[in-house]
């Protein structure tokens, strides 16, 4: 648990964005989906790591999680694979709500309006109460669905951020996995291929900190390493 | 390789793909210009979907603030966290134990 | 059995026991620090101190210890590695089964070692055929809990190894009449979690190419784990790792260097010294070891997500059984990839490949180590030997011709 250092400058970024968008913007703008979208072309899902306010309260209720020693629900393999259309049918119904209906979420921006808003239906409240309990037990979970996530993670192949791994100093000791907010199989399981950037990847991290081998997991940034997976022996 | 060989080699491919999955192919195919298809009559029969789509349709301005919605949110929240602890212990629950092999009497010379 | 003969095999098991542990002494490079280490072998195996310590013995590196640990009691191994009581074991085990297994079987009936007569329970994890058959074998001693183990590492099996260890902790609370309480779990982790960090610390010092410790000292240090209290002997290890940062290397320098040899294969148990006792002796150093009973011991981390009960038994069995490099896991990827890694890391010059007599899934995983050392261009020597000292001067030719290679291939 020690040698977060990461964590921490991640949960900063998100803190000082999440306090920005609250000081600076007061409603929707088309503007900014078609910034963010932009933004993900080049560095593919790293909004969802270091700038999403959503992403930035399910960080938090994470950590009380974890402060209350509650553990965490992990659907067994063959669950997961039937469940993994529901993201594309999230992002068509994104799609068709956006260009057909008109609605525009307030709530990518400033979660805290919507929260507190006397007009909400009771549809609205039972599903954000349902996917606020279901983020409490599994980590990101509405991050796994996210329309805007799932669009900006078809970009992950091809972003300039990747991350790397060598397959040979793996020991499969599973650390990887088991810290992974998004379950991403691949960065445990590939032993032949060098980028494991998965198009669920939100850059936070934490298997790179998680992992116990020198050198076995690493962060690049248009292929200039920036940080390398170690043993933490202090 | 030549370009030609190399464009040889993906039209069979694509060609051996149709041959294979035959069903797929049609049903697909089907499937995609129906959508084409509406979504073109869709644009054609609202004239100003273009100008409806860059407009910002949030009410920022007429949202009121109240305790109560997010009193609710954390009410059913905290409801489906015990509902899904309690489906998780009731796993637990059923999880069997060992067998345990015990000395059938007592073996030192 | 009559009771001189008995007798006589007390004495051959305190004396085979207290031979390896003089001549370890005798070795160069004696530090105050490893009295310590010496003493818990000394302990265990040659004075026989009784304690009111009250253990439970797991067979196998699969078994967490946490568990074991945050019930409130001592976990020890009960894996033997005595000549003579392999001698005795083979009364009741088979020709060709596995000397660990007979060893094992021979302290059992013997009955002297306090680590057999304190152990309440053993839990004995199903690997190979040898530990199956043992189940029913050794529960005429003493309670044994048989722990089922998935061949396969998918994520199915992952599921069902972690149900498996749900099962185990709830069959000791049955047995022991204690909870698993989640404090003494996260206690018991961080104390084994030190335990392993020092060991790390100790391996680095261990495959550095000016090492101070022989590869037989290193064996016995992390030897002595199975057998000691995990926070003294994290302490002592921390201890020992300074003081060797502490000493000066030009001593090294002037000799002419050893040919460097890794030892990898079945499991070298104290007082089962001898092919590494005879490669130091022939003029070799062991710059490496890849056996589960030393240098795979405490090498991987247990790293859990979060301190719920539920998060550490996920990194237990994450550790234990998905990391583990035993060859009796259908795939043997991971164990050729730590060899390579293990050369390349320590620039080992050879490898020498043990196999007990009997061990079939080390047997098997020889030629794929073969293919491994082809292909890094060094020399693999297949050493097949049991526990007794009869062929020591035909593996101690062996080993010499070996390691005569190794120094003059460079």
């Amino acid at each position: 648990m020690k040698g977060r250092k990461i964590t921490i400058f991640r949960l900063l970024c998100l803190l000082v964005m999440a306090v920005i968008f609250m000081i600076a913007f007061n409603g929707f703008h088309i503007a900014f989906l078609i910034a963010s979208l932009t933004s993900a072309l080049l560095l593919g899902r790293i909004w969802c790591g270091y700038i999403c306010p959503l992403g930035f309260y399910q960080e938090l209720i994470s950590l009380l999680r974890k402060k209350l020693r509650i553990p965490k629900i992990i659907l067994p393999a063959r669950m997961k694979i039937m469940l993994k259309p529901i993201r594309y049918i999230v992002l068509v119904g994104f799609i068709v709500g956006m260009v057909a209906i008109g609605t525009r979420p307030l709530i990518y921006i400033r979660p805290d309006k919507v929260f507190f808003d006397s007009a909400l239906g009771i549809t609205s409240i039972i599903l954000l109460g349902a996917i606020t309990g279901v983020c409490f037990l599994s980590e990101r979970f509405f991050c796994r669905i996210c329309p805007l996530g799932t669009a900006r993670g078809f970009a992950n192949k091809t972003s300039l951020a990747k991350i790397k791994k060598k397959g040979s100093a793996c020991t499969h000791c599973r650390a990887c996995l088991e810290s992974c907010p998004m379950e991403i199989n691949d960065i445990y399981l590939e032993r032949e291929k060098e980028n494991v950037t998965d198009s669920n990847c939100i850059y936070c991290m934490k298997c790179i900190e998680a992992c116990p081998e020198k050198d076995a997991l690493s962060f690049t940034v248009c292929s200039k390493t920036v940080l390398r997976s170690k043993r933490n022996i202090k | 390789m030549s370009i030609d060989y190399k464009f040889k080699q993906i039209i069979l491919s694509i060609k051996l793909f149709v041959v294979r999955n035959k069903r797929r192919t049609i049903i697909s195919l089907a499937i995609f210009t129906l959508l084409v298809l509406g979504a073109v009559i869709f644009c054609f029969a609202n004239s100003d979907f273009v100008p409806a789509m860059l407009k910002n349709k949030t009410p920022d301005t007429t949202i009121i603030l109240s305790f109560l919605p997010f009193v609710k949110i954390l009410g059913i929240a905290v409801a489906t966290v015990v509902f899904l602890s309690f489906l998780h212990k009731r796993q637990e629950r059923n999880i069997p134990e060992l067998q345990i092999l015990l000395p059938k009497e007592v073996k030192k010379q | 059995m009559i009771n001189k003969a008995i007798e006589r095999f007390e004495r051959n098991v305190v004396r085979t026991a207290r031979n390896t542990l003089d001549e370890l002494r005798s070795s160069q490079n004696t530090f105050g620090e490893m009295e310590y280490f010496y003493k818990v072998l000394n302990d265990t195996f040659v004075d026989l101190k009784k304690s009111t310590i009250k253990y439970i013995g797991s067979y196998c590196v699969m078994v967490p210890d946490e568990i074991i640990y945050a019930y409130g009691y001592r976990p020890v191994r009960l894996c033997a590695g005595n000549s003579v009581a392999a001698m005795l074991g083979d009364e009741i085990a088979p020709r060709d089964a596995c000397p660990v297994l007979k060893a094992s079987y021979g302290f059992s009936q013997m009955d002297i070692l306090p680590i057999y007569n304190q152990c309440e329970i053993a839990i004995l994890p199903m690997t190979c055929d040898g530990k199956r058959k043992s189940a029913e074998i050794i529960s005429d001693y003493v309670p044994v809990i048989p722990l089922s183990i998935p061949m396969e590492k998918s994520e199915e099996s992952f599921a069902e190894m972690l149900e498996n260890l749900k099962s185990l902790a709830k069959t000791l609370s049955k047995i022991t009449g204690r909870k698993l309480s989640n404090k003494r779990l996260v206690q018991s982790y961080k104390d084994i979690h030190q335990a392993q960090k020092q060991a790390f610390r100790l391996n680095e010092r261990f495959c550095h190419t000016d090492s101070h410790i022989s590869g037989s000292q290193y064996m016995a240090i992390m030897n002595s784990f199975c057998y000691a209290e995990p926070s003294e002997w994290a302490n002592k290890v921390d201890e020992f790792c300074n003081s060797i940062d502490s000493m000066t290397t030009d001593s090294n320098q002037k000799r002419r260097k050893k040919a460097r040899v890794l030892i990898a294969g079945s499991p070298i148990t104290f007082p089962n010294y001898k092919v590494p006792l005879l490669l130091e002796q022939m003029g070799a150093q062991i710059v490496g070891d890849e056996t589960c009973m030393s240098g795979r011991l405490l090498y991987d981390p247990v790293v859990p997500d979060d301190y719920s009960t539920d998060g550490i038994l996920r990194a237990l069995t994450a550790r234990y059984v998905t990391a583990c490099a035993c060859p009796v896991f259908d795939q043997l990827d991971d164990q050729i990839y730590r060899l390579t890694e293990k050369v390349k890391l320590t620039k080992a010059e050879g490898i020498i490949y043990y196999v007990l007599r009997g061990c079939t899934p080390y047997d098997f995983e020889l030629s794929k180590a073969e293919e491994a050392a082809e292909k890094m261009g060094i020399p693999l020597l297949r050493v097949e030997t049991d526990f007794s000292l009869e062929d020591t001067e035909q593996v101690k030719i062996r080993l010499e011709a070996f390691v005569e290679m190794l120094e003059q291939r460079r």
